[in-house]
């Protein structure tokens, strides 16, 4: 834990950050675990991180949202990546948060098993994803790439892929 | 051997009986069977020969009768048919012309007026004519004519075989006057074939006149006379029979005429004696059969005139019975003998039949029955069949068998109880020797005894020590169980309060995930500032790892809270034990002081009992001086015993069996083991009875040689053991009077109440194991003592 805690306080380096200047920005992804298995965005696009609370079920929407929470008055919709990965859902417990992600200028809640860290990822340790290790399903095109570090594999997933749907869903809603 | 002299003087006093009938009737079965057989066929054939024999020999006689019969009335049809004759011829004569014509000649002086012929040419061929007839009857003696007055005319006679003419002078009338002849009157009084007998002529010369009148127109003029010779006749007609004698005779049973057989020509006197008696019987019977004095007579009546009514005369037939009765006599001698043969085959056959079938089995049994009473009982009887007599056999096989096998027996069982007498001697010298071995026993026992009273009074004092200190162990005991339970309360104190530190830690864990969130809130904040946010963004990262850190720490002092739990749980159920440990310690040790007061108690008693004892020692030895002079005593009975059976060795010494090896080993003395004879037995013939086996261990059972070990010292009989077999259960009694069995049960039950039974058991096995002479004896009587 500690060593961990070094490496962060390593890579948050001042001179590090010089050295990457404003591109470095986009190479932060937030982590987040889901089924043992760690997952990362890119940390330009979390608004917020807040404790899952109760959400509000919304009738017909797809089947990966959970429905829309209070947010200081704003009025966000839900969505469980675990359904929306394919897996099984489960309860929410107190390690259980919600990233609230900005997605085409609207707040959109992703709610997590847990939320991990801040890591900082350069282009080249990215390994592309859509040569496929996973075939032909929907879940290829929300996976961007797998970062391979110190404390095991990381997926990155493609915010835009991953809420495509709700965007849809949110235009027509809008219309 | 009183039962074997009465059997002998029984048996004696048969054979004298049977001796008496044994002179009358043979002195063995055959020939008194034979004796039986011959009386009984001699009974039967001679009834059967009775029955049979009389209708036979009556039968025969009949028909020697009726030949009689037959012989005599065919001489009276020839008598009959011979006079007939005659009287034709008398009629002949009457009727000739001869005659008639010479009658009138000589009446008419000389010549016949009717013809003129000449009397004496009448009388010429008269005369032919006459000798004519004469010559045809030889039985005729004179044929004659008379003339009215009687004057014989014309006679020819017969004189010695030779024929005469014998007429007078017919002219001067010279001839013979037979005017006074009886059948003269009755002839001319025209009584024609009158038949007159003249009976002045006897034995053999009797003469019968056969007369008939010359008749013619002026009457009667002269008779016709043939004269019969019955000599001849009897000759000429009568049956001529060997065996027989033909008569005639007339109604007064004189004979006229005879005809005697060869055989009885000599007894003609004896013939002639029952004539008289014929005579009175013929005149009321007119034809039949006479029996009398050796002689039978059949008579068979005559009619010498033609006429029926006349029965004066009778042609009798007699012959003597021994001939006329000699095929019945040879019917019964041949019967008789032929009897004699069969009877005698038979009663040959029978007798080989029941020497065979009867006698040789019987001997054969008797030759065993010899031999076993001469005292040899290895014979068998080899007897077949499945008769009577050939069970016998096999019972006295089968008697000889259990005879011999209880005989070797008994010689066995003799033996063992001489031997075993001699081991009882020998033991009851050994016993008294033990006796003396076991006062000395007593003594040091007496003092061991003593010893052992002291011991136990200090184990009570050591008892009720260990009382006082089973107490005081109770009471820590307890002081430990109150302490242990004190323990138990802080242990669960300590768990109430490691459950408040954990309901801190995790406060401090939300706090720590809360500053967590808001470190990451900050660095996206930060994010979202650019480069004006970076130094906020090194805040937030030490804020972050500040918040892991306090989670980290939260998370250790969890887990060192949980082990914490654990352990004070444990140590709360090892307290637990501890307190029930100590609890049971307490009742323990509680126990073990009432056990041991309790000890305390029994070991007075014990001391009490203990003197009790010593006082029964004494008894003891007492008892056993008792013991010594009774084992004397036993051995000198033992000794007798074993002559006696010697003696009955000695007796059955006399007696063959047919198993010497068994009897051999049997023998062979008090040296011998008792159960070798009795395997001997055991491994014996198959016929040697299986059921006598186990009979033969009883001798030497252990009952019976306890009863002589307890022989009473009183008993100085010697002669019978029946008496000795009556005083065995005296020493247990003796005993009892003396107060031992009740003091001895009354100790044991004083013992089993103070629950110590090893001391009281030792000094038995201590007593048994000092007798070298304990296998001889009975181990319940043993016991008892």
């Amino acid at each position: 834990m500690n060593e961990e805690t070094d490496q962060v306080e390593g890579e948050v380096d001042p001179s590090d950050a010089e050295l990457d200047g404003v591109a470095g920005m986009d190479h932060r992804y937030m982590t987040f675990e889901l089924d043992h298995q760690f997952y990362g965005i890119e940390l330009a696009s979390v608004q917020e991180i807040v404790r899952a609370q109760r959400a509000t079920q919304v009738p017909d929407v797809p089947s990966f949202v959970r429905g829309v929470i209070n947010l200081r008055g704003t009025v966000v919709p839900v969505v469980d990546v675990r359904r929306r990965m394919g897996m099984e859902p489960i309860d929410t417990d107190e390690r259980t948060c919600v990233i609230v992600c900005s997605f085409r200028g609207e707040g959109i809640g992703l709610v997590v098993d847990s939320v991990c860290d801040v890591v900082q990822v350069t282009e080249e340790e990215i390994i592309e994803s859509s040569s496929g290790h996973t075939e032909g399903g929907g879940n290829d095109e929300m996976i961007r790439g797998l970062v391979r570090q110190d404390d095991g594999v990381k997926i990155l997933l493609n915010l835009d892929e991953v809420l495509a749907d709700l965007g849809e869903l949110e235009s027509a809603t809008a219309a | 051997m009183m039962n074997q002299t009465d059997v002998d003087d029984d048996s004696r006093i048969r054979a004298s009986r049977l001796g008496g009938l044994s002179r009358t009737f043979g002195s063995s079965i055959q020939a008194r069977l034979t004796f039986l057989l011959v009386a009984v066929a001699l009974i039967g054939s001679g009834v059967n020969a009775w029955f049979g024999g009389t209708s036979m020999a009556d039968a025969l006689a009949d028909g020697a009768h009726a030949e009689l019969r037959s012989r005599a009335a065919g001489d009276a049809g020839h008598l009959n048919v011979a006079f007939a004759d005659t009287r034709a011829d008398a009629a002949l004569v009457t009727s000739m012309s001869a005659a008639a014509g010479l009658l009138r000649a000589i009446e008419n002086s000389g010549v016949d007026p009717e013809d003129g012929s000449t009397a004496e040419q009448w009388r010429s061929r008269g005369e032919s004519l006459l000798l004519q007839l004469m010559k045809l009857k030889p039985y005729y003696s004179a044929v004659r004519v008379l003339d009215g007055g009687g004057r014989e005319r014309l006679a020819i006679e017969r004189s010695s075989g030779s024929l005469r003419v014998a007429s007078g002078d017919p002219i001067s009338g010279s001839g013979v006057s037979r005017s006074s002849s009886a059948y003269f009157a009755k002839a001319l009084r025209a009584v024609p074939g009158h038949v007159h007998v003249n009976t002045s002529g006897m034995k053999g010369a009797g003469v019968i006149h056969v007369a008939a009148s010359l008749r013619d127109s002026s009457g009667t003029t002269g008779i016709a006379v043939i004269e019969v010779s019955f000599a001849r006749l009897a000759e000429e007609v009568l049956d001529m029979d060997a065996t027989s004698a033909g008569f005639v005779v007339d109604g007064a049973g004189i004979p006229f005429a005879e005809r005697l057989g060869d055989e009885v020509a000599g007894e003609r006197a004896d013939v002639l004696d029952g004539m008289a008696v014929l005579a009175s019987h013929a005149s009321a019977q007119a034809e039949g059969t006479l029996e009398e004095a050796g002689w039978v007579y059949s008579h068979v009546p005559l009619s010498l005139s033609g006429r029926e009514d006349e029965s004066e005369w009778f042609a009798v037939r007699a012959a003597p019975t021994s001939i006329l009765f000699a095929d019945v006599a040879d019917y019964q001698w041949t019967v008789a003998i032929l009897l004699c043969c069969v009877l005698g085959a038979l009663i040959v056959a029978s007798m080989w039949m029941l020497r065979r079938l009867v006698v040789a089995p019987i001997e054969t049994c008797l030759a065993t029955i010899e031999q076993v009473a001469s005292g040899d009982l290895t014979g068998t009887v080899n007897v077949q069949g499945d008769d009577e007599i050939a069970r016998i056999g096999h019972a006295v096989t089968r008697l000889v068998e259990h005879f011999s096998g209880t005989l070797g027996m008994v010689s066995s069982t003799a033996g063992q109880v001489a031997s075993g007498s001699h081991d009882v001697a020998n033991s009851s010298r050994a016993l008294a020797d033990n006796a003396a071995q076991s006062a000395a026993s007593l003594e040091e026992m007496s003092a061991t005894m003593e010893q052992i009273a002291s011991q136990t009074r200090q184990n009570a004092d050591h008892a009720k020590e260990a009382v006082q200190l089973a107490s005081g162990a109770r009471d820590n005991a307890e002081a430990g169980d109150e302490q242990m339970q004190s323990m138990v309360e802080s242990m669960r104190e300590i768990e109430d309060a490691s459950q408040n530190i954990s309901r801190i830690i995790k406060v401090i864990d939300e706090i720590a995930f809360q500053t967590n969130l808001l470190a990451l809130n900050a660095a996206v904040e930060a994010a979202r500032a650019g480069t004006h946010g970076k130094g906020f963004a090194v805040v937030a990262e030490e804020v972050r790892s500040l918040a892991e850190r306090s989670a980290q720490a939260a998370r250790e002092t969890t887990e060192l809270i949980e082990g914490s739990g654990v352990k004070v749980e444990q140590g709360r159920n090892i307290a637990e034990k501890m307190a029930e440990s100590l609890s049971s310690i307490v009742e323990s040790v509680s126990q073990a002081a009432d056990l041991v007061s309790e000890i305390a108690a029994a070991s007075s008693e014990q001391a009490e009992g203990i003197s009790q004892v010593n006082a029964g020692l004494i008894q003891v030895d007492r008892v056993t001086q008792k013991n010594t002079s009774a084992s004397d005593d036993m051995s000198r009975a033992a000794a007798e015993l074993e002559d006696q059976a010697q003696s009955v060795r000695a007796s059955l010494g006399g007696f063959q069996l047919p198993f010497e090896n068994q009897f051999g080993i049997a023998q062979q003395g008090p040296t011998s083991p008792p159960n070798t004879s009795s395997s001997g037995w055991s491994s014996s013939d198959a016929a040697a009875p299986s059921t006598a086996i186990p009979a033969a261990s009883p001798v030497i059972d252990d009952d019976d040689w306890g009863g002589m070990s307890a022989i009473d010292d009183s008993d100085d009989e010697e002669d019978g053991w029946g008496v000795r077999a009556t005083g065995v259960d005296t020493p247990q009694e003796v005993l009892a009077d003396e107060g031992w069995g009740g003091s001895g049960s009354s100790e044991s039950t004083s013992f089993d109440d103070s629950g110590d039974e090893g001391g009281w058991g030792e000094p038995a096995d201590s007593a048994r194991s000092d007798s070298p002479s304990a296998d001889g004896l009975d181990d319940s009587d043993f016991g008892r003592y």
